[in-house]
Formats: C-alpha cells, sequence, structure tokens
C-alpha cells in the first residue's frame, strides 16, 4: 500500500508539472474505492489536500469537488460511458480552476490515458 | 433515521465547510508544502523538457515552411533596398567627386541627372529649380555645354559638338586664344592665329567673356586641322575628357 502511494504521490508531480491529473485521479479513486466506504471519504480529502498542493488550488475547495464527484459515481455503476463524463468535467474543472494550458505533453498525455481506460474498462468484455 | 453511509456523508460535507471557514479565516497555510512542490515541478519540467526536445524539434518542422517564406520575402526586400541604396551611394559618390577640389562661390549651382531623349540632351531641372538660359553644364569642372532652352522641369543642353552657329572664346595653357565651336559631331578650337604654337595633348580652357566663367577645361587637342601656311588661322580638333552621355550627374551654374 505505501508503495501505492508512492507511485501515485510520483504520478501526481508528473502530472501537475505537465498538465491534467487524469492517472492520479482515477488510480487513486480506484485504488481507494476497493478499500471500502469507510476508509474512502477521509482518503478523497488527503486526495483533495494533495491536489490542492501540488495545483496550488484551496484545498476545501477540491474536497468539495471529489466528494460530489464520488457521490455522483456512486450513482453511475455500471454505466461507463457517464462515469467517463463525469471524470472528464472534474477534470476540466480542475483544468479552470488550476488554470492549465494546453501543451506539447498532452499528445502522449490524453492518449495514454484514454489507452489505459479501454484496457481497463473494455478489453475484457471485447474478449 | 439515517443511514451509516448518509451520516458519514454528512460528516464529511461539515468537515468541507469546516474547512471552508478555518480558510476564511486564513488558517489554513501550506506556503511551505507548495514551494516543496514546485521545486519538485520544476525539477520535472527540465527532465521532461530533455526527453521532449526531439519531438518538440519535429513539431517544429511544420512552421519552417512558413518561416521560409517570411525570409524570402525579407529576402526580396532587402534586395530592393540594397539597390536603392547602391544607386544612393553612386549618386553620392558623383556629387563628391563634383564638390571636391572645387572653389565654391556665392552662385547658384544646380545639380541635375541628364535626360536623353530622342538624340536631344537634357537635364532634369528647369526654370522651377531655377535654371536659366545660358548657363554652363559642367561635371568636374569640365564644360560640357551650355543650357539653349528651359522647360518647366527639364531644360535643353546645347553641347559643345552642336554650337554650329555660336561659340566660346578659349585659350590653351600657353596663352594660344581662339574661338570653340562645333560641327555636329566634333568641337573645334578655330581662329588660331597661323604662327600660334600648339601641340597636341594640350589643354584647352575658356577665356574671360560675358556669361561664362573663365578657366573652365574644355578638353584638349587631338589633332591640327589647318595646318596650311598660306591661311591666317588655323584648326585643331578637340577631344572632351567626358561624355555628357555617359556622367549620371551634372553641374548647372
Amino acid at each position: 500500500m505505501l508503495i501505492c502511494i508512492f507511485l501515485l504521490l510520483i504520478i501526481l508531480s508528473l502530472e501537475a508539472t505537465i498538465g491534467l491529473p487524469i492517472f492520479f485521479l482515477y488510480l487513486s479513486y480506484n485504488f481507494i474505492s476497493r478499500r471500502g466506504q469507510k476508509f474512502l471519504l477521509s482518503a478523497l480529502f488527503v486526495m483533495a489536500f494533495v491536489l490542492s498542493i501540488f495545483y496550488s488550488l484551496s484545498w476545501p475547495m477540491m474536497a468539495f469537488l471529489l466528494l460530489f464527484f464520488h457521490l455522483f459515481y456512486q450513482k453511475l455503476v455500471g454505466k461507463i460511458f457517464w462515469q467517463f463524463l463525469l471524470f472528464c468535467l472534474l477534470n476540466l474543472i480542475i483544468a479552470k480552476m488550476a488554470n492549465l494550458q494546453f501543451n506539447f505533453f498532452y499528445l502522449f498525455h490524453l492518449p495514454a490515458f484514454l489507452f489505459y481506460f479501454y484496457k481497463v474498462n473494455f478489453k475484457n468484455y471485447a474478449a | 433515521m439515517l443511514s451509516e453511509k448518509n451520516k458519514q456523508y454528512i460528516l464529511a460535507f461539515l468537515l468541507v465547510f469546516i474547512l471552508f471557514f478555518l480558510q476564511f479565516l486564513d488558517f489554513l497555510h501550506f506556503a511551505f508544502l507548495t514551494n516543496l512542490a514546485n521545486t519538485w515541478k520544476e525539477k520535472n519540467f527540465y527532465f521532461l523538457q530533455k526527453i521532449a526536445y526531439p519531438f518538440h524539434r519535429v513539431g517544429m518542422m511544420w512552421n519552417l515552411t512558413a518561416k521560409l517564406e517570411d525570409l524570402q520575402y525579407r529576402y526580396n526586400e532587402a534586395a530592393a533596398n540594397s539597390i536603392k541604396i547602391e544607386t544612393l551611394e553612386k549618386e553620392n559618390q558623383e556629387l563628391r567627386k563634383i564638390l571636391e577640389n572645387s572653389d565654391r562661390n556665392y552662385e547658384q549651382t544646380i545639380i541635375a541627372a541628364p535626360v536623353i531623349s530622342f538624340a536631344q540632351s537634357f537635364v532634369a531641372a528647369g526654370s522651377q529649380a531655377g535654371v536659366k538660359a545660358g548657363s554652363a553644364v559642367l561635371y568636374k569642372g569640365t564644360l560640357l555645354g551650355l543650357i539653349e532652352q528651359v522647360f518647366e522641369k527639364q531644360a535643353l543642353v546645347l553641347l559643345l559638338p552642336q554650337m554650329i552657329d555660336t561659340g566660346i572664346l578659349a585659350q590653351t595653357s600657353t596663352e594660344v586664344k581662339g574661338f570653340v565651336k562645333g560641327n555636329g559631331h566634333q568641337i573645334l578650337f578655330t581662329e588660331i592665329a597661323a604662327d600660334a604654337k600648339i601641340e597636341i595633348g594640350e589643354l584647352v580652357f575658356t577665356s574671360s567673356q560675358v556669361g561664362l566663367e573663365k578657366g573652365l577645361l574644355i578638353g584638349r587637342i587631338a589633332s591640327i586641322l589647318s595646318d596650311n601656311q598660306a591661311l591666317a588661322t588655323k584648326t585643331a580638333v578637340v577631344e572632351q575628357l567626358v561624355n555628357f552621355y555617359e556622367v549620371s550627374l551634372v553641374e548647372i551654374k
């Protein structure tokens, strides 16, 4: 678990350098959602905290956003398309709040995430 | 009653509210951690820049065509300017030659470019510039002709070889006096006393007369035509050192 947290921090530091925290959000959310409800809400606060540190944002605002995201995400279980849309919306809000700008690295960053998302959610169905 | 799950959500939102309140009271300070994260991000950025440099170069190649076109346009513009500068430089050199080693007086001097039109010789300055009929047309102190007719923006020049009906009093460097006129294609130094000694290569200058400065160079004696002792006078052909049709600027005074 500690290794996972350390790896997630490295991912966040890299993503904070180049733009959207898509991998960090997706991986960490999946990681903590497996740990059960009791642990999940407090973990969301920690996620919000590290995001606010790396993106120079407000901690309460990030916590508020993540809580809302979590609430709606739970309601959309099994609807991958809507979950993905919600996830995109969260990222866009973060991008707007952190005043992120499009750069060269996005050409690798976004396709890599899309490929990962496809592999995790759809490849098993296809098989 | 509220379920355990809902209780947790309410608690979480309450916590968020408390955090907002603390932020409002300015108790949430993470400057140290933010600076640490920014330093880390800076290091990451340099590292990523190094990795992405070759891709960045490839990306820049898309702009090369536009850059090349821009450069080509700028080059053409520079070439056009260069030609302009060359022309100005040439003109400047000519002006220097005219002004150098010349005793300037207070008389009005006009500098103009020769214009050749329908085998007639003009200068690109007329009554507007103050050119008067009878003024001398010079190049570096050499008399080329006289202004015959003045128009508004140009003036007709009567070159020395074309002075068939008129003439100029002239003398050589050895004080041999005569009369310079033209025969249509040559300059003749006529009315020279038969016993006067003139030699080929001798320089001919203007002599004192009304409306023309003394000492202006006309040319040098190229050949002596009338060497017949029976005649009272003799004639020599004068060769000019400067050609009106070849100079780019002349002086009118």
